[in-house]
């Protein structure tokens, strides 16, 4: 009994937590002290009685763990949402650069100086290859401003185990000044998951 | 994790929201992934040890006023009363344990490895067996204590 092991070992060894230089050598030595193969077997039938009495208490489905959250809960909602952002975005784009010019006097004025810059005008905007470089040039310029200058985390954890069907992601500020968190909050008005801004270096 | 603990999953919910408040007014911890997690699985363990003995407390106060009915049919209803009764054992012996020897059954159940308890916990990692082990001998000691061999 002078080379036995701790108490906290076996139990270690039981659930496979140590090294593997000194899993071996507990098993070699389990092999020839029946003393502690004794502790070692009473140590596993009351590990496996108290937590088959834990594990009864119900689980919300599968543990909650602190993982990241899968993508694809919410592109749902998210790729749709982008895509209609980018179409309204585009609309108003070419609809804002479409305005023609405030019409010059018309035919009180019939030199043909004052005319001919004026009738190309109204139809540049409306040529098919004129909408999507306007379009380019508009979301090249709002790009970068919606991008947040400070890397972020790039995964949510869940507060629960629930999948997030649908939800608005909102940011707050964790410190004035400091880290921020997006937080998805689901229709009911519940935070379903949390990220972290800004804290990766 | 707090559904199990609560057995209920809105209060499990608000608990999780009051530790997520409390993880908002803490930015140092923001900073490193592993601390973090540590410090939810603490905070929450703890919050959720909290909840269960107001709960307790409630249910007590209930039981005297006479306030719960099954509304099940009979052979439900008795295997509901039964189920319930033992999930009440468990969750009155944890509220029972050392809020440290609770936590640590608690999060080993949930699937913690010894490294995650460790730090979830503030202990070395090679005590994780020994706590454990003595959290193991105490729950089963206050269950039979409290409710026979029946364990």
């Amino acid at each position: 009994m002078t080379n036995c092991w701790p108490e906290g070992v076996l139990r270690a060894y039981l659930d496979r937590e140590l090294p593997p230089a000194e899993m071996r050598a507990v098993a070699d030595h389990l092999a020839g002290c029946a003393e502690c193969d004794a502790l070692c077997a009473e140590l596993a039938g009351r590990a496996a009685r108290v937590f088959a009495l834990i594990d009864e208490l119900p689980a919300a489905g599968n543990a909650a763990r602190l993982r990241p959250a899968p993508a694809r809960t919410f592109s749902r909602w998210l790729w749709p949402g982008v895509a209609a952002a980018l179409a309204a975005g585009l609309a108003i784009a070419s609809f804002t650069l479409r305005r023609p010019e405030p019409p010059a006097p018309l035919a009180h004025n019939p030199a043909p100086v004052q005319r001919q810059p004026q009738a190309p005008e109204p139809v540049a905007p409306v040529a098919p290859a004129a909408v999507p470089a306007v379009a380019r040039s508009a979301v090249s310029r709002v790009a970068p401003r919606r991008r947040p200058a400070a890397p972020s985390m790039d995964y949510f954890v869940a507060l629960d185990d629930q999948p997030i069907d649908s939800g608005v992601i909102m940011r707050m500020a964790v410190q004035p000044g400091g880290a921020q968190a997006d937080i998805i909050v689901d229709p009911q008005g519940r935070a379903r998951a949390i990220r972290l801004v800004g804290t990766r270096q | 994790m707090l559904t199990r603990l609560t057995g209920d999953r809105a209060h499990a919910e608000e608990v999780a929201a009051d530790v997520f408040h409390k993880l908002s007014r803490r930015p140092e911890l923001l900073a490193a992934q592993e601390d973090l997690n540590a410090w939810v699985y603490r905070v929450a363990t703890n919050a959720g040890l909290d909840a269960l003995r107001m709960n307790a407390r409630r249910r007590r106060r209930e039981d005297a006023a006479g306030l719960h009915t099954n509304t099940a049919s009979p052979p439900e209803a008795l295997d509901a009363i039964l189920r319930e009764e033992r999930r009440g054992r468990v969750r009155d012996v944890l509220e029972s344990l050392k809020p440290r020897d609770a936590q640590l059954l608690l999060l080993r159940a949930d699937g913690l490895a010894y490294r995650e308890l460790a730090r979830s916990l503030g202990v070395e990692p090679g005590s994780v067996g020994t706590m454990l082990a003595r959290a193991e001998a105490e729950f089963e000691r206050r269950f039979r204590a409290r409710y026979g061999e029946d364990v």
